[in-house]
């Protein structure tokens, strides 16, 4: 058996979709549409079809593996996760507002440029937009929450990680609040 | 999400569970005091 390289999780940004399911907030993955469950690590899994495996000189693997391209994606940056608040996907049933957060990522970790894919993954905190009331041009603004920002806060506290409101009409506005500059003296 | 090509591989295994999971439910009480009386055991015939 052999020792970990790391004992802390490693820590990256991503965004989540909040989405009602069986009557509950949920979150869950833009792209993938994979549920993140309360008090659940989600376990990523190589979804690649076996004739795109093999054209990339690959067998089954556990997921991450270095060559191909699944495992949990973080990025290292709020700003890099940020910009999927404002790109649009197609909107699935149920889905409320979409949130940024912090994701604790362990097991098998593949270390990439600019973020990580991960074996295991559990949100660390999540920060709900506000997205304001002011108007703004709509490729600036982020998207308008369905519900008040307060339930989906409310309701993300099942996930028992430290869950906050910010005030904030664009990315950019999130990104300063999330990763604010180093001020200069 | 765009983050770039693979640099390398590693392994995490955290000390502290990283997901607040349910608490276990509590395993019922023993009993603090033993019974006043013996049981009652019959005599061999």
């Amino acid at each position: 058996m052999l020792a970990p390289d790391y004992v802390e999780p490693t820590l990256g940004w991503r965004v989540w979709d909040v989405a009602e399911l069986d009557g509950r907030l949920r979150l869950r993955s833009p792209a993938f549409g994979t549920v993140w469950l309360p008090r659940r690590e989600v376990i990523a899994l190589c979804r690649r079809s076996f004739p795109s495996l093999a054209a990339a000189g690959l067998g089954d693997h556990r997921a991450p593996h270095e060559r191909c391209c699944c495992g949990i994606y973080a990025a290292g940056r709020a700003g890099q996760a940020a910009s999927y608040l404002t790109r649009l996907f197609a909107r699935r049933p149920g889905t409320l507002h979409r949130v940024i957060g912090r994701v604790s990522l362990w097991g098998l970790v593949v270390e990439c440029e600019r973020g990580w894919r991960a074996a295991r993954a559990y949100p660390a905190s999540i920060y709900v937009p506000s997205a304001g009331k002011r108007r703004l041009p709509s490729p600036v603004r982020l998207p308008r929450p369905l519900v008040p920002t307060e339930e989906i806060a409310l309701a993300l506290a099942d996930y028992r990680v430290p869950v906050e409101l910010i005030d904030c009409r664009t990315k950019q506005e999130a990104v300063e609040l999330l990763e604010p500059s180093p001020s200069h003296p | 999400m765009e983050i770039g090509e693979s640099e390398r591989t590693y392994t995490v295994e955290p000390l502290e569970d990283p997901v607040p999971r349910e608490l276990p439910e509590e395993a019922p009480a023993e009993p603090a005091e033993a019974p006043d009386e013996p049981a009652q055991v019959p005599f061999p015939t």
